[in-house]
């Protein structure tokens, strides 16, 4: 389990997560149409997610400095929420399922590790509302899921966990780390040798038939 | 049957729009689908939507335009020598977002590609205003503002269609739009997202600073019509470093996050300086082009500063002239502008003369197929029900027809209650949507409430049918029965026509009906603050749920959530 040390929580960001969850789930939603009572409870699912997103929002006003990140910058790249959220076209239930049973799995974890190194009253609360319902989340998709085909579900849980550390390492491991400091070094030995009059773009937009003549080109 | 696309995406709102030749137009904005509030990615969601709802469109589809010269922009600013590191880091970083893919993101969309083109960032502005507003007059001047767009903050042009030309252009360092952009983050509020909030703001304060700010920040040349804003103040060009700049703080100083912005006087007397100071500069400049350009009969504004209501408001009402502004006259509008020059240079005119029309986006699903979450209230008489609930000062949500084409709601996707209750007023905007208490409601009136109690410029009232520009009450008027005007007296309304044809069609039967007795209703976007609007039933579940709202219009049927809590 990880200590306190290594765990550095940062509210806002917690807030960006589970609503980037709630969206996940909802779009979710959509691909179950016709079968109206699973939808409802899918919905209902994604309620709690936007309700939690909730709590630490509330936590980061109270105990953080309010941070001007955009909705959409903080969804996207803090919260990780991707554009096609699902591994899975239209009506494929199992690669759907499995990404959310996952996501509930990895919550439930983080909680753990948040409750064992937390003591505060409030956020033990707030934690251990999440947990009960992440654990009623887990449960109902996996009840969903034994209902199907045992050998998909297993293969799709296990591509589901192999692709989440794959992006978790992308976004926080040595390779994003890497990549900044080669860009840093391209900049600052390679980049700025050019003359600026390469960046220099004629203006061509004066009227419409300047327009029309260039409407292929990028610049 | 062909189509046509336009697109914009990039920078923030991207969105989609359809042209066919058979006359269709239709808008969609990637937030309403993605539910990212400002979502800035490749319209995916938007494309697959008209995919799935346009037959065989990949195989009838002619063009795709892009809302800008890509690479151009990408070029834009920020790439001389003495910039900071961090700020090429920026750039390199954009440019694997940025819009230079164009072609790549259209391949995973369409399997054969249709001819890609690119249309001038402030030309897509200028032509999404004039096809929404359909006003023809060929010596129109076009004046576009905003925070940049291919090095670009603002143009203007004379003329319309394939007859267009430029007359003047505006640097960045010139920009109004990132100089409200910077005030937004100056007090605290999230840049490109939150401008509204600071114009609320603006009318809280005194304009002490105007004299300063006139001599030492914001130059007007009104001769050559040119503008400069001292960058010893601001930082517009360098991504790695903030906005503000020191000597900025020093003259007007810096927010105390710990008192609530309302007590911060200082802080709200520059936010109104500054408002005054860019109305007047834009006022002045305005009053100088028609002087120079005499055959010219009308204004259209196009740019992200436009959405300052505040500052349209103004313009309308201190020059005596047609002026008019695009119910989205930002960049998240650009797409109906790259689907319209796409058009022209294909040559072709598939859009019939009408009336301006907001109401361009999707039409709503019925609520009657999703009696999982809406049971429809079976009642002789919907229209007392409905006045029922208003007069309980209750809040009622209306989801019908068409979508809005701009960030205001219309009536088609809008939460309503009754505009003369304090208490309904206070409920809707302080406990459901939880706004900042100094942002005033919108009211929806009809032209005869207009006539009696308001001031306004006849020439360019269309620009309140989509909350276009702020309107003062005459100084006659009782304002004391009005709670939903601003602290300034100001009122953003949408104000309805009922001789006008798209009225007719777009706002529900009921609801005509009340506003031609004259109930006056309030009207906010449905959805939570900082929350796309909502668009699909099931958002519509959602929202209802998370802002408790228990009833829904739907055409002329009323709905109620279904709880099983």
């Amino acid at each position: 389990m990880k200590k306190k040390s290594t765990l550095n929580l940062n509210w806002r960001h917690l807030s960006f997560v589970e609503y980037a969850s709630g969206i996940e789930v909802f779009h979710a939603a959509l691909f179950f149409k016709k079968e109206k009572k699973l939808q409802k409870k899918i919905l209902d699912h994604a309620l709690d997610e936007y309700r939690h997103s909730k709590y630490f929002y509330d936590l980061s006003k109270k105990r953080e400095d309010r941070q001007q990140i955009s909705t959409s910058i903080g969804l996207i790249n803090i919260g990780g929420l991707s554009q096609s959220p699902f591994p899975a076209k239209k009506n494929k239930i199992i690669p759907i399922c499995s990404y959310l049973y996952v996501g509930e799995l990895r919550a439930i974890e983080f909680g753990k590790v948040v409750l064992l190194n937390y003591k505060d009253k409030e956020i033990q609360d707030v934690f251990n509302i999440i947990d009960k319902d992440e654990k009623n989340h887990a449960t109902g998709l996996m009840s969903f899921l034994l209902k199907k085909n045992i050998f998909l579900v297993k293969y799709n849980i296990f591509i589901n966990k192999l692709s989440f550390k794959f992006s978790d390492q992308k976004r926080f491991g040595l390779f994003s780390k890497l990549k900044t400091n080669a860009e840093k070094f391209l900049i600052k030995n390679v980049f700025r040798i050019f003359p600026e009059s390469i960046f220099e773009t004629k203006d061509n937009n004066n009227n419409f038939s300047e327009a029309y003549k260039n409407r292929k080109r990028l610049s | 049957m062909n189509y046509i696309i336009g697109i914009s995406y990039g920078h923030h709102e991207s969105s989609c729009t359809l042209i066919s030749s058979n006359g269709d137009l239709v808008y969609i904005r990637e937030e309403w689908l993605s539910r990212v509030k400002n979502d800035y990615r490749f319209p995916i969601f938007s494309l697959n939507f008209l995919k799935d709802n346009f037959l065989n469109l990949e195989e009838n589809l002619i063009s795709i335009c892009l809302f800008e010269k890509p690479l151009k922009n990408w070029l834009g600013i920020g790439l001389k020598k003495n910039l900071s590191v961090l700020n090429y880091l920026n750039k390199l970083r954009q440019f694997k977002k940025s819009d230079i893919y164009f072609e790549k993101e259209i391949k995973k969309v369409f399997k054969s590609l249709p001819e890609i083109l690119y249309c001038p960032h402030h030309l897509s502005h200028i032509y999404s205003s004039e096809l929404l507003l359909r006003k023809n007059e060929p010596n129109t001047l076009n004046l576009v503002f905003d925070g940049y767009g291919e090095g670009l903050s603002g143009v203007i042009y004379k003329g319309q269609g394939d007859k267009i030309r430029l007359l003047k252009q505006y640097q960045t360092k010139s920009s109004f739009g990132l100089l409200y952009s910077a005030l937004t983050e100056w007090i605290g509020f999230s840049p490109n997202e939150d401008e509204y909030k600071v114009m609320a703001l603006a009318g809280y304060g005194l304009p002490i600073y105007e004299e300063y700010i006139t001599k030492n920040i914001i130059f007007y040349d009104e001769e050559n019509l040119n503008l400069e804003i001292n960058q010893n103040f601001f930082n517009f060009i360098d991504s790695g470093k903030p906005t503000i700049k020191i000597s900025f703080e020093k003259k007007f100083g810096r927010l105390d996050k710990n008192l609530p912005i309302l007590e911060q006087t200082n802080i709200i007397n520059v936010i109104t300086s500054f408002q005054n100071i860019i109305e007047n500069t834009i006022s002045n400049l305005i009053k100088k082009l028609i002087s120079k350009n005499s055959d010219s009969k009308q204004i259209i504004l196009s740019g992200g500063l436009f959405h300052n209501s505040k500052l349209v408001g103004e313009l309308t009402r201190r020059i005596d002239f047609p002026i008019f502004v695009s119910p989205t006259p930002g960049d998240a509008g650009s797409s109906i502008g790259a689907a319209y020059f796409a058009m022209l240079c294909n040559k072709k005119n598939y859009l019939r003369v009408g009336k301006p029309n907001p109401y361009i986006g999707p039409k709503l699903e019925s609520l009657k197929n999703y009696d999982h979450l809406f049971k429809q209230i079976e009642n002789k008489n919907t229209f007392s029900k409905v006045l029922e609930i208003l007069n309980d000062d209750q809040i009622i949500s209306i989801f019908s027809g068409y979508c809005e084409v701009g960030p205001r709601a219309l009536l088609s996707r809008s939460l309503c209650c009754n505009a003369e209750s304090k208490k309904a007023l206070l409920k809707l905007n302080i406990i459901i949507k939880k706004r900042e208490s100094f942002r005033p409601i919108a009211p929806v009136i009809s032209t005869k409430y207009l006539h009696k109690f308001f001031d306004f410029n006849p020439d360019s009232i269309e620009n309140s049918f989509w909350m276009g520009q702020l309107i003062w009450p005459k100084k006659t008027t009782d304002t004391k029965k009005m709670p939903f005007c601003h602290i300034d007296k100001s009122v953003r309304a949408q104000v309805y026509d009922e001789n006008n044809v798209v009225h007719k069609q777009n706002v529900p039967l009921i609801i005509q009906k009340l506003l031609k007795e004259n109930f006056i209703l309030a009207n906010t976007s449905l959805n939570i603050a900082g929350d796309p609007m909502v668009f699909f039933p099931e958002d519509l579940y959602i929202n209802c749920k998370r802002l408790e709202i228990k009833y829904i219009m739907q055409e002329n049927n009323l709905f109620e959530l279904i709880n099983d809590n």
